[in-house]
């Protein structure tokens, strides 16, 4: 009975409620779309980045992530694969070996930071092999290295070159070794713009590492389960393997979690000021719309209805409104969402963020993204409407009646 | 008369001994110590870092204070890495890719192969006398030592802000030579030990090199052989002579 009286109530002034719903379904459309633009932005950079850079989990030795020295190694790397293999969430496990060395170029010579990489493993997690500006990726693991773009502005390198490196190895002695450029990357403000990369048994044998490596990149179907997955795997590495041990990517990569982390606090702020906006709204209509109905509500007081069924009526008809517009919303929102989860906006600059570009910003499909909003809506509708709702309800019916 | 012999023969090979010694006297004699006009060695470094640890044999020859060469003679993984020095300027032979390479200056603070001594050490080493002010402290080294106090001249590059050499007044040897950084703490330090005689000459055949602010490294060097006054001639020290 109250429903339905409710439900009329909301179709007997069709422009009043047409009003009040729209702005409704306009908040909580932006609500959906900002949440989703945020999440899905972050979700779309963590991917990329964990997957490339950090590895959804990393093995190394406990001290190389606070302190990374070429000492400080993972042992029986061959082993550690061949049981990594027993794991079937695991989709890739790539090692990867870090030092540096004085290289020096047919003119010029630099300082420059090493990467020993899997050649066939690291071109399935990261994306070198399509930022190779000139020349090609690894074909062999012969003496062949890829210049980073600075790396090879500084070296005044080109391909073909002949580069001498020379470094310490592990156990003290002059490495000292002849090889050839073979790719030169694009973008200058890469991450591993300075970086020289080899494939890495060259590197082992290099800097007398054989069979070792110092982060072992463990990636899975979805970065968000790297916590679960990095415990799982520390209880079977403990018992199998003595000095080595797994971090998830927030603890590799500390300062870049920490900074994403306090941005997306600030990014908050924006969805309380879009919610603060729509709740004006909102309250604006209902305001009027009792306003105008004082003297209905005078006469229903009049003829006997109570307080608390007054109160009741009016909210449920604020409530469904709410929830009916929310629904056409989301009818509207969904078709939006999806070509922004799967094209996105294209940014007229690419949004660097360390060193990965980003050049279209993305939406997510994820549920919670279209329930949240909704959830508040309710919620700030019921808010909103209780204070004139108790001030309806207590209304006199003489006083009410005057209105008319 | 056996006795006066020995006195007349004290008095050449010493003649320091009996009156005293100025600080240029010292400077000189120290930085004479392991050269004459020429000198060939051959010696042992062991370099111990927290890491590793790791023995190298090497020749060496010097003529003047401007000319010197050394060669790896093993491990054989390293035999034939060279570094050749030609007053201030150096170069490393790397036979593996056969390439001389020029020390650049800014590698001068760098690393000797691995060890705690500098390329800068190498070339500089020769010469206190030509790049420090002196100074004698006949009190601080008690009744059995001098300490010779050195301060950079004005036109001397170089990361120590002082460095003390103590010597044994007896024998005129060194024990310690301690470095000092900017601000007046002691960086590293030299200690020399274990006299043998080379060619008649009395010397510490050891030299023990301590950074400290490195914990756990340590370069030793144990002089094996030491000749004096060969027959070298300048263009021995060629970059051709390098690469041999």
């Amino acid at each position: 009975m109250l429903l339905k009286l409710a439900f009329r109530n909301i179709l007997r002034n069709r422009r009043r409620s047409l009003f009040t719903g729209l702005s409704m379904l306009v908040g909580y459309m932006l609500l959906v779309i900002s949440l989703s633009m945020q999440e899905g932005s972050y979700h779309w950079i963590l991917k990329a980045y964990t997957q490339s850079q950090s590895g959804h989990i990393q093995i190394n030795h406990p001290e190389y992530i606070e302190q990374p020295t070429l000492y400080k190694t993972v042992n029986e790397l061959d082993d550690l694969l061949t049981w990594l293999k027993q794991f079937d969430w695991i989709t890739h496990a790539v090692p990867r070996i870090e030092g540096a060395g004085l290289v020096y170029g047919e003119q010029e010579s630099s300082t420059l930071p090493i990467m020993g990489i899997d050649v066939e493993n690291e071109a399935k997690i990261s994306t070198i092999k399509d930022r190779i500006a000139q020349g090609e990726y690894f074909k062999s693991t012969e003496h062949h290295v890829i210049l980073g773009a600075q790396a090879a502005k500084q070296l005044n390198a080109n391909i073909g070159d002949s580069l001498v490196i020379i470094s310490q190895a592990i156990d003290g002695s002059m490495a000292n070794d002849l090889f050839e450029v073979v790719g030169i990357l694009e973008n200058p403000q890469a991450r591993d713009a300075m970086l020289l990369y080899m494939p890495l048994p060259v590197m082992q044998t290099f800097m007398v590492m054989e069979n070792k490596a110092h982060r072992v990149l463990v990636n899975t179907a979805d970065y968000r389960q790297a916590d679960f997955y990095a415990q799982t795997l520390n209880n079977a590495l403990q018992r199998d393997f003595e000095t080595i041990q797994a971090h998830t990517w927030k603890q590799v990569e500390k300062e870049f979690y920490r900074t994403m982390q306090a941005d997306k606090q600030g990014n908050q702020v924006s969805i309380y000021i879009i919610v603060f906006l729509v709740c004006l709204g909102v309250l604006n209509t209902i305001l009027m719309s009792l306003l105008e109905r004082k003297g209905e509500y005078g006469v229903l007081r009049a003829i006997g209805a109570g307080r608390l069924h007054l109160f009741n009526m009016i909210m449920l008809e604020a409530l469904m409104l709410c929830a009916m517009c929310c629904f056409v919303g989301l009818l509207v929102v969904i078709p939006i969402n999806i070509f922004f989860t799967h094209i996105g906006v294209t940014l007229d600059q690419p949004m660097d963020i360390s060193g990965i570009a980003f050049t279209a910003l993305k939406g997510t499909m994820e549920p919670w993204v279209f329930t949240l909003p909704f959830a508040l809506m309710l919620m700030s509708t019921a808010l909103l409407t209780m204070v004139p709702a108790i001030r309806a309800a207590r209304i006199k019916p003489l006083d009410g009646m005057r209105a008319l | 008369m056996g006795k006066i012999k020995t006195f007349i023969l004290c008095a050449i090979l010493f003649p320091q001994i009996g009156y005293a010694l100025t600080a240029h006297e010292l400077i000189n004699r120290m930085d004479n110590l392991y050269r004459s006009d020429s000198s060939q060695a051959v010696m042992r470094m062991t370099i111990i870092t927290p890491d590793w640890q790791r023995t190298m044999e090497m020749e060496s020859w010097s003529l003047g204070k401007d000319y010197a060469l050394v060669r790896i003679v093993a491990p054989k993984k390293d035999a034939g890495i060279a570094t050749l020095k030609r007053d201030a300027q150096m170069w490393n032979f790397f036979p593996k890719v056969k390439r001389v390479i020029k020390v650049p200056p800014s590698m001068m603070m760098g690393s000797w192969m691995g060890s705690d001594f500098t390329n800068d050490d190498l070339v500089r080493e020769a010469s206190l006398e030509d790049d420090y002010d002196v100074g004698l402290n006949e009190n601080q080294g008690g009744d059995t030592e001098y300490v010779l106090t050195l301060i950079p001249k004005a036109k001397t590059v170089t990361v120590w802000d002082k460095i003390q050499i103590w010597i044994t007044k007896d024998n005129l040897l060194p024990t310690k030579q301690v470095y000092f950084d900017e601000a007046g703490k002691p960086m590293r330090e030299m200690v020399f030990s274990n006299i043998q005689e080379f060619n008649g000459r009395k010397l510490p055949s050891t030299m023990t090199l301590t950074p400290l602010n490195k914990q756990g490294h340590k370069t030793q060097v144990e002089y094996t052989q030491l000749n004096f006054n060969v027959s070298l001639k300048e263009s021995f020290f060629s970059l051709r002579e390098l690469k041999r």
